[in-house]
This record gives structure tokens, sequence and C-alpha cells, in this order.
């Protein structure tokens, strides 16, 4: 019974800005250990998207579900429902770990206060108990040696991998990333996917928006794209990548494959 | 330069230098934790408490702390609060300082990237918890040079107070002069006391900066 409960489950969300409609009328299910990348042109709502999925911006309208649990809202007696209590929407929210694009790492730690601190502060674990988390992931990541490195000291490829074993060292239930790559030089993308590449082999729940299609297509389970606050088609990444239903795909992928043609030829 | 007549009144001078020291620690204090009130008031999005400290800050920058303490001291008597002279003086140097305060503490705050307490948030933390794992420990070592350079104001400005006779270090100096006729020694004795501890407030608080700083340029 539980089992067919998907990890997340979102229904009907709307997020508006003022007038400016940014998503509407979003529905999407994932599956526990199941991998879905997020593709669109900038501007789509994929972030927006990801951001309402963790309750960081909530949505206008709709609902969320981890697991059997509605996010950040409960029904009173009436039901009729109401925001969610902070302390009880934390607790929730610690349940979905988020990987953004510029890291946003806490400068005044090292790497490993970085990883230790989720841990020490909100789950209450001890300082060694903490830390002997930290170092498996800080491992997991390829980062064992650079443990007590300032984020200031660290390339964008580190940093955004102890972003991710930040992440990680919340056990959360499903992980988010938000264009994890998109603010790294060309030549540290490929550490990253690495390791999220790991990560979906393991199963690891996860929502990935992002712009590298190459990734997409080997470690997705489900393509999903967006346009103008919709979903405006997904699939498994071959049938999407190759043959892509919606007019819109069409022109976003050719355009893609425009761009990379050109890039590969000209670093031939 | 009579030397003699330095360590003559010493004691005395000194007993003022700590009224000096006790009520500009007592002022910076104080003005800091009501620079924080002002800061809480204005981010409580409670739209009257943020027009209260617009107007407050409006009015404190626009008079002179000279008749800031004139009106404290003899103005407020005349509607029934009667101030001794160390609590006047040091409700000026508060109500006079705390809009400074709390524009240093404004800026140190709004400098921490909003995107550290997304994170945050991400990993649950609450609001209080990032304030206080994320926000304060970066934000003192922003707060600290700014901070610095007003309580040296403020120390400084602690001399007005002999004006309506706390006794404090400028005040004694000047009882002094008066009795010994010996002004140039007593106020360049001032000066150098002045000036010292200040030399000292300031690199102390140079070597704390530098502690709470480190994570910026280290391994």
């Amino acid at each position: 019974m539980t089992k067919n409960v998907p990890a997340i489950r979102a229904e009907h969300l709307v997020k508006t800005f003022g007038d400016l409609e940014v998503l509407s009328d979003i529905s999407l299910e994932v599956a526990k250990g199941e991998v879905v990348c997020v593709l669109g042109p900038s501007g789509s709502g994929k972030s927006t998207l990801l951001r309402c999925l963790n309750w960081l911006s909530p949505p206008t309208s709709g609902t969320v579900w981890i697991g059997d649990e509605m996010l950040g809202m409960e029904r009173d007696a009436n039901g009729t429902p109401r925001p969610l209590g902070d302390a009880r929407l934390r607790r929730q929210r610690s349940r979905i770990g988020m990987v953004f694009q510029s890291f946003n790492l806490w400068p005044h730690r090292t790497a490993i206060g970085n990883v230790m601190e989720g841990p020490m502060i909100v789950r209450g674990l001890s300082k060694n108990e903490a830390r002997e988390r930290a170092e498996v992931l800080l491992d997991r990541v390829g980062l064992q040696d650079k443990a007590t490195s300032y984020p200031a000291k660290l390339s964008g490829g580190q940093q955004q991998r102890v972003a991710i074993a930040r992440a990680l060292a919340m056990e959360p239930e499903i992980l988010l990333f938000d264009e994890p790559t998109s603010a790294l030089d060309p030549e540290l993308v490929g550490e990253v996917l690495d390791v999220m590449q790991a990560l979906a082999e393991q199963r690891t729940t996860m929502i990935v928006v992002t712009h590298e299609i190459g990734f997409a297509s080997e470690a997705a389970d489900r393509i999903v794209f967006m346009d103008e606050g919709s979903i405006i088609e997904e699939g498994a990444p071959a049938d999407f990548l190759s043959s892509p239903r919606e007019q819109r795909s069409r022109q976003f992928l050719d355009r893609y494959l425009k761009r990379t043609s050109f890039t590969s030829f000209a670093s031939c | 330069m009579d030397l003699e007549q330095i360590l003559k009144y010493a004691p005395l001078l000194l007993e003022g230098l700590k009224v000096t020291i006790i009520i500009s620690t007592a002022g910076i204090l104080l003005s800091i934790v009501t620079g924080a009130v002002l800061v809480a008031m204005q981010r409580s999005g409670i739209r009257p408490l943020a027009v209260i400290v617009r107007i407050y800050t409006e009015i404190i920058l626009g008079i002179p702390i000279l008749v800031l303490l004139y009106v404290i001291y003899f103005v407020l008597p005349d509607i029934g609060l009667r101030l001794s002279e160390l609590a006047a003086g040091l409700l000026t140097l508060t109500l006079y300082y705390s809009p400074y305060m709390a524009e240093i503490m404004r800026g140190a705050i709004d400098a921490i990237p909003s995107g550290q307490l997304e994170a945050a948030r991400s990993v649950g933390m609450s609001r209080l918890q990032a304030a206080r794992r994320i926000t304060v420990p970066q934000a003192l070592g922003l707060i600290i040079p700014p901070l610095t350079g007003i309580s040296i104001g403020l120390v400084k400005d602690s001399a007005i107070l002999s004006i309506i006779s706390v006794h404090e270090f400028a005040f004694e100096t000047k009882q002094v002069v008066a009795r010994t006729y010996a002004p140039f020694e007593f106020w360049t004795f001032a000066a150098i006391c002045y000036w010292t501890i200040l030399f000292v407030w300031e690199n102390g608080m140079r070597s704390l900066e530098r502690r709470v700083t480190r994570y910026r340029e280290a391994r």
C-alpha cells in the first residue's frame, strides 16, 4: 500500500507574482527512487516550481504532498486548509534537500562545518555524530581532503559538491537540484554531474532542473518539459529527446542541438 | 610641566576617568541594545512601528547632541521627568547614538546574501536558528569596524556631559584646573588619556575583527 505512495506529489500548483502567473496549474508526481529532470527555456517557471515543492516560496494555490503528508498546510476541524505551524513546516522541509544554482554555502563554516550544521542544529546530533556523518558524505562527493577548507578556498565545483553533501546530511527523502551546474565554469561541470549520476544510480529520489541534456538523457527516468509555467510534455528520455511530440519541445531541442553541435565543432 | 601637580590630583582625575569609562561602556551597550530594538521594530512588518523608527531617526539626526542633552536635562523636568545628571547623560548618549547603531546593524544584516538564509531554511532551520548560526556570526565581522568608529565618537562626546556636572573625566579636569591654574598640564594630560584609551580600544577592536573574519582569508 505505502509502496504506491509517490515520494512527492504536486497538485494544481499555481504561483503568481502580482499579475504575473509564473506557474499555471502544474501537477507532478515523482515515485520513490525516481529521477526526474525538468527542462525548459529560461523563465519557464522551473526554478519556481522547485521552490514551491519545498515551500521556500509557497504556491498561490495547489497542494504538495510528501509521502502522505500535506506540505505546509493542514486541515482544521472543518476540513478547511490553513498554513501549518512553523515547527512542523520545518520538520517537513528537512525531509526535502535542496541544492542551489549558486551553492549558497555558509562562508564562515568550513566544508565539513557546512555539512555538520543541519544535523547538529536541526536534528540535535552531537558534534561527534555530526562529524562522523559529514566525513562519510564528504568522502562520497570526493572531498574528504578538503574538510577543513573554507568555501572561499574551494572551486565552484567543489563548493557545489559540499552543498550536495550538506543536503544529503539531513537524509532527505527527496533531493531538489536547481540548475546545479549553471553557475560553474565548463570544466567543473563534470565533477558535479558525476556525483549526481552516482546518486541517481543509488536510486535517490531526485528532481533536477537543468540545462544539461546529456545528463538528463543518461540519468533521468523521466524528462519533464516546461514552458511558460506549464508542463508541455513528459516522457522517457529516449522518447522525448529523439521524438518530442510538441512543437515547443522540438524548437527547444533544436536550438539546444544547434548550439552544442557548434560548440563541439569549435572545440575540435 | 609640573608632574607633581598631576600626581597630587591623580586620584581625583582617575575617579573621573573611571566614570567616563563606565558611562561610555554603558552608553555603547545601551545604544547597541536600543539600536537592535529599532532594527527589530523596523523589520517587524508592522507598519506603525517602522514609521515610529523613521520619525525617531529623523528627529535625532537633526539635533546636535548638546541641544539634546539640554532638552533632556532642562526641559523634561518641566513635563514632570526629572533625571539625575548621570541618568540624563546616559539617556542622551543612548538616544543620540542608537540610530547610528541601528544603521550599522541594518547594513551588516543586509550584506548577508539571502541565498544563505534560504539554504538554512531548506535544511529546516528556524528563523532564529538561522539568525544565530548564519547571520550574526558573519554580521559581527561587518559590524565591528563601523561600531569602533561610532563608539569612539560616543566616548569623546561623553565629555559634553561635564556641562550638566556629570563627574566624568573632563569635568574633574576642569575642576582641577580651576583650583590649580595649571591648564597646560591638566588639559594636556586629559588629551593624552583620552587618546590612549581610544588607541587601545581601536586596536583591540581591530584584532577582534581579524579574529571573527578569519574565515575570509583562511586555508
